[in-house]
């Protein structure tokens, strides 16, 4: 059932702009509404996925692996990779001392809030945690052309075949200071894109740009589902 | 483009870093005269030649070393603040080891 994204407390930076874009269908999560479809039609080659509401949280600070690790995240001492958690999230691992966490794509944020409400800081562990989901907006970009897309904004080779799953790039996007990790939905593959959370509405309509000529448009979060399961053609 | 390397995300576009300046040895604020702080904070020595320079990558805020040739803008090397400096003092303590064998 659709709810009105402005009676959620928080909501996307992005929920005008969808909405300007097509009949949005909204799904209300802990954190506030998704879109979950966005227009009628199926998306071409390419779907851009509006994810800011969905929970993410960073740690950052010299022992910030090792306290994760025993917190139970499933991460390793490789900068610019991601890891893939047992409730479907993922783990970047942006530097030795910094990890971003993105909450799995139902939006079940219980084991990220767990993790923020666990950390003390009288435990004396040299890791702290920054408000992710404040600070940065969050993009799923799915389809083939992706990585030709991208390479209209980004000076990064993010071709398949030199981008495997899971791997990070810490880089500029449409001169947007970014990060982006590709995790794979069903074996589609699906470029997750995080910058500043106040540029928002510039890098979507960045986004919608570059994917016009590769019959790209908006999507809701029911794709990435549908990837996943394999619904998708 | 001109493409530097980062120490931790490899080959970059030349837009995505910010030079920090010359690497100095900082000063004991408590100790030194302000004539020495003075220098230490706005004076450069502004050299024609090889220097090594504070660099740092924005997207992923990662403040490293550059050896840089002023004159040609060649970079020559990019490496770790740990790596740097720990080459800095295992080349200071071959200097003493020698000084102390003479």
């Amino acid at each position: 059932m659709s709810v009105d994204p402005q009676n959620a407390l928080q909501r996307s930076p992005l929920y005008r702009a969808l909405a300007v874009h097509g009949a949005v269908t909204w799904t209300e999560l802990p954190g506030g509404a998704v879109a979950e479809r966005v227009g009628t039609a199926n998306a071409g080659g390419l779907a851009i996925v509006d994810l800011s509401p969905l929970p993410r949280l960073g740690f950052k600070g010299r022992e910030t692996l090792a306290a994760m690790q025993a917190r139970g995240v499933v991460v390793e001492n490789k900068p610019n990779r991601a890891f893939r958690q047992p409730d479907g999230g993922l783990c970047l691992v942006l530097a030795a001392s910094e990890v971003m966490l993105l909450g799995p794509l139902t939006g079940d944020g219980t084991r990220l809030a767990a993790l923020e409400a666990e950390w003390d800081i009288d435990a004396g562990v040299r890791t702290y945690p920054l408000p992710r989901r404040d600070s940065h907006a969050w993009f799923a970009v799915a389809g083939a052309a992706a990585p030709e897309m991208f390479a209209k904004l980004c000076g990064v080779d993010l071709r398949l075949a030199h981008f495997p799953d899971l791997a990070v790039a810490q880089t500029s996007v449409a001169r947007l200071n970014a990060v982006v990790v590709r995790a794979d939905e069903g074996g589609r593959p699906v470029f997750h894109l995080l910058a500043d959370s106040a540029a928002a509405i510039y890098l979507l309509d960045c986004l919608v740009d570059a994917a016009q000529e590769f019959g790209g448009r908006i999507a809701g979060r029911a794709l990435l589902g549908a990837l996943a399961t394999g619904e998708y053609g | 483009m001109k493409i530097m390397v980062c120490p931790l995300n490899g080959p970059r576009n030349i837009t995505e870093f910010v030079c920090g300046g010359d690497v100095k040895a900082v000063p004991d604020p408590a100790a030194c005269s302000d004539a020495e702080w003075t220098d230490y904070l706005f004076i450069e020595d502004n050299i024609a030649g090889e220097v090594d320079e504070w660099w740092l990558h924005t997207p992923s805020n990662t403040w490293f070393i550059a050896r840089r040739n002023t004159l040609t803008d060649e970079i020559l090397a990019t490496m770790t603040v740990a790596d740097y400096f720990d080459s800095k003092r295992s080349a200071a303590d071959a200097v003493a080891g020698a000084g102390g064998a003479a």
